[in-house]
């Protein structure tokens, strides 16, 4: 009820489901998966000639195609028309009236969320009749049925919700799509390398893994078919579980930033609640990940990396637009720099980045090193790791501040410009002048990547090589520390002038009020400009 | 019911609003004038909500819309000078949103009246990208009608309409007054302002120049009353005349009118008419000029944008 009675909803489904387009669409998807049923059919029989052999097989093998397509309609077009939703309202100037509508802003992502993927969860809806006739066919039972379509639905409401987050970063609708293909490839080269690390949940979390595990619980892979359950702190769990928890958590994240984003575009993604409920839960899973893990390297690799990632995206998704942090600046007062650096909430500005990536750094730190005096005969990497992440979530957080205090304008494009260019042009330089394996001195992904290797680096020779385990978070502390010096001097010295410009205001004021005694007040104002 | 304090907004190094006071009291309809780039958007967008103030505090109907913007903003309707709607809807449908959104009773009902009101009941069932940009504009009015807010702001309502259009604009304004209904309108057409606003505000370079009703400031502002005089022949007579009265300041010679400042009392009007009749000027026309809302605006503002 709380999706089919928002009034968001009902305008975009009454927007794009006339009766017309929805005929276009459910051929489109008749024509699909009929096609491919046709195709089958005339594949196994031979044009006709004689009955199919294995009809369950078949109709087995078109349930998964079916659900190959309707998970492709779901990333992509699903993905492309909610990343396009929000942008095309700034395009067409009617977001700022969505965003004073009476429903205020949860009602309305939500009804986003379902509303602005409608045709394509049209076009799944006709797939999935079509993998419907699997089951009546005997290709897979009921429960597979549904368990898939649950499967491909959570997915449906992630991609949607990650959509709908990076439509509210974007300006146009061109930039929107390119956008969500970029998100769509990374995240999924991102999470079958992180499958591999040893963090149980991020297998989980595949809808292309679940439909693998699916497939292969077939006679003719025999025990080659993948698992489908997972474990969590040593006990084993169905996949389907694991699956729908971290996916709805990811969409609940992207959910919480596009609802903060509709609100006011200059806010910050999340508050410090957000953060603090994203941490607690990310660490707990990747604890159980330690705690099943065969060996506990492995899990502490994962557990940095991600850490790394999230405490980068917390610098990025605390932090107010710049307009808001100068606008602060010009509230405070002169030698107030270092309470404005580490204070966790104002009244006009939400959730200032350094303060709380501070603190969650510090909470990190704590854990982590539990963690590896635990693991026992933890190598040196395992502590210098801990530097690289911290120094590296403080560098972010610090330049981002940095850059916002320092440029008029565009402070955040900027940033994700620098960190990209960071991330990706120090590797190159250093692959080309030394070797591909030097990269982890200068890239900390590649660093964690390959904890376990790092000691092996120790006995190359060459410019550097010593020097392997502790370039990297070396060079990630200087830029945290740095990052966070300049940030206190910039702020300093913007007080500094801020004081300067009221003082020479009240000056200026005192100075036209004893020259214009009797003018007006219209006069007097005048005279201040 | 609309108030603010130090109201200021900066953008990088540049201050679009600065320090700025209201008090619009309910019921009444408040003018904003100012040339382009003075920051009369900006400050609407900051009573609307939609853009965060630098420093000040704005109260709606008692409720803080810094610090609460989501309770504020069921009490403010907005239209902004860019207005979009959505052009694949029908009228009808693009209201019935508005009255899901304010939860409505009885949706049907309120949809007919307001499109009664704004004069659109027979394009109930026409698709929005259809019309023409006056009804467009009231169609956008309508929205805000549906739900009553206590606040209608309204930016540029007037630009792009025809003259019937703007009359319409005009009717519908003040019979929201009526019912109660307190509306914050920019505009740059000083003339239709004048015919309908309670008070205005003239601001430039982001300050409030002066604020209050037009009687008010025009007393507040005016230190001498203005006159005309329109002579037959040649004036060098009557300049004469003028030229020996202290009262008669600055006067100015345009063909045969002059016009001229006058720092004695409008009940020495008479005396000095009569002077220049005994003199044998040949007077047409000797009045007080009575200055509208466009003059006022002309005589306070520099033209300076930010």
């Amino acid at each position: 009820m709380i999706i089919l009675d928002n009034p968001e909803f009902i305008r975009l489904t009454r927007s794009k489901l006339r009766p017309v387009k929805m005929l276009v669409m459910s051929a489109v998807g008749v024509f699909i998966c009929g096609g491919i049923l046709t195709l089958m059919y005339i594949k196994e029989s031979d044009l006709g000639r004689h009955a199919v052999a294995n009809q369950p097989q078949m109709f087995r093998d078109f349930f998964f195609w079916c659900c190959g397509i309707e998970l492709v309609v779901l990333c992509l077009y699903c993905g492309i028309l909610s990343a396009q939703n929000v942008a095309l309202e700034r395009e067409r100037s009617t977001l700022d009236f969505q965003r004073l509508v009476g429903i205020g802003p949860w009602r309305l992502a939500i009804g986003k969320l379902f509303g602005a993927p409608v045709e394509a969860f049209w076009i799944a809806g006709v797939c999935m009749l079509f993998s419907g006739m699997a089951v009546m066919g005997g290709g897979v039972s009921i429960f597979v049925f549904l368990e898939m379509q649950m499967v491909l639905m959570v997915y449906g409401v992630l991609v949607s919700a990650v959509g709908l987050l990076a439509s509210t970063v974007v300006e146009k609708t061109g930039s929107a799509t390119g956008l969500m293909l970029l998100i769509a490839i990374v995240s999924w080269i991102c999470s079958a390398s992180l499958a591999k690390s040893g963090v149980n949940f991020v297998s989980a979390s595949s809808p292309a893994y679940f439909m693998m595990a699916l497939y292969t619980q077939d006679h003719r892979f025999g025990a080659q078919g993948m698992p489908l359950h997972f474990t969590f702190f040593n006990m084993q769990f169905h996949l389907l579980i694991g699956y729908c928890f971290v996916n709805l958590y990811l969409a609940a994240i992207a959910f919480v930033g596009t609802v903060r984003r509709l609100s006011n575009d200059e806010f910050s993604f999340m508050q410090l609640r957000h953060a603090a409920l994203t941490f607690a839960a990310t660490e707990f899973m990747l604890l159980s990940g330690y705690f099943g893990a065969v060996s506990r390297m492995d899990a502490l690799v994962a557990f940095h990396g991600v850490n790394l990632v999230m405490l980068g995206a917390f610098a990025f998704g605390l932090t107010p637009s710049g307009e808001l942090v100068r606008g602060r600046l010009h509230r405070a007062k002169r030698n107030d720099h270092w309470r404005l650096l580490f204070e966790l909430r104002n009244r006009l500005q939400d959730a200032p980045a350094l303060a709380t990536v501070l603190l969650f750094t510090a909470l990190y730190c704590v854990l982590a090193l539990i963690l590896t005096v635990c693991a026992g005969d933890a190598p040196i990497q395992a502590y210098a790791a801990i530097v690289l992440v911290a120094g590296a979530s403080v560098a972010l957080a610090s330049w981002l501040l940095y850059l916002h205090v320092y440029m008029e304008s565009g402070s955040f494009r900027m940033a994700l410009i620098l960190l990209t260019a960071a991330a990706v042009a120090p590797p190159i330089f250093v692959s080309i002048i030394a070797s591909p394996d030097h990269v982890v001195m200068v890239n900390p992904l590649f660093y964690i990547g390959r904890l376990n290797e790092l000691q092996k680096l120790r006995g190359y020779n060459g410019p550097g090589a010593d020097g392997a385990i502790w370039a990297c978070p070396a060079i990630c502390l200087a830029l945290g520390v740095t990052g966070f010096a300049l940030a206190a001097m910039r702020m300093r010295f913007l007080l500094d002038l801020n004081e300067i410009e009221r003082k020479r205001d009240d000056a200026a004021l005192t100075r036209a009020e004893q020259a214009l005694p009797a003018a007006t007040a219209a006069a007097r104002l005048m005279a201040k400009q | 019911m609309l108030k603010t304090r130090g109201l200021t907004r900066r953008f990088g190094s540049m201050m679009a609003v600065r320090n700025v006071d209201l008090e619009i009291p309910e019921k009444s309809i408040f003018g904003f004038i100012g040339p382009n780039g003075a920051g009369k958007t900006t400050t609407l967008r900051m009573l609307a909500t939609l853009l965060r103030p630098t420093s000040g505090e704005i109260e709606i109907d008692g409720v803080d819309a810094v610090t609460e913007p989501v309770q504020a903003r069921s009490r403010i309707g907005y239209l902004s000078d860019s207005f979009g709607l959505y052009d694949e809807l029908r009228v009808w449908e693009y209201l019935d949103y508005f009255c899901g959104a304010y939860e409505v009773d009885s949706p049907t009902d309120k949809i007919d009246e307001v499109l009664e009101l704004v004069q659109l009941t027979n394009k109930r069932d026409e698709f929005v990208g259809k019309l023409s940009r006056g009804m467009r504009q009231r169609v956008g009015i309508a929205r805000t009608l549906v739900y009553q807010p206590k606040v209608i702001l309204l930016d540029e309502p007037a630009n792009g309409l025809d003259p019937i259009a703007r009359i319409a604009l005009r009717d519908l304004l003040k019979s929201l007054r009526e019912r109660g209904t307190t509306i914050v309108v920019s505009a740059h057409i000083l003339t239709e302002l004048s015919d309908f606003c309670d008070t205005v505000g003239i601001m430039e370079l982001g300050r409030m120049v002066v604020s209050g009703s037009i009687e008010k400031i025009l007393a507040q502002t005016r230190k001498h009353l203005r006159l005309v005089l329109e002579v037959l022949g040649p004036p060098e007579k009557a300049s004469e005349v003028l030229s020996g009265e202290a009262a008669v300041l600055e006067p100015t010679l345009e063909g045969s009118k002059f016009e001229m400042g006058f720092s004695g009392q409008r009940e020495d009007l008479p005396a000095l008419h009569k002077k220049l009749v005994e003199a044998g000027v040949p007077v047409i026309a000797f009045y007080p000029k009575t200055e509208n809302l466009e003059d006022l605006f002309m005589r306070l503002s520099t033209g300076a944008t930010n």
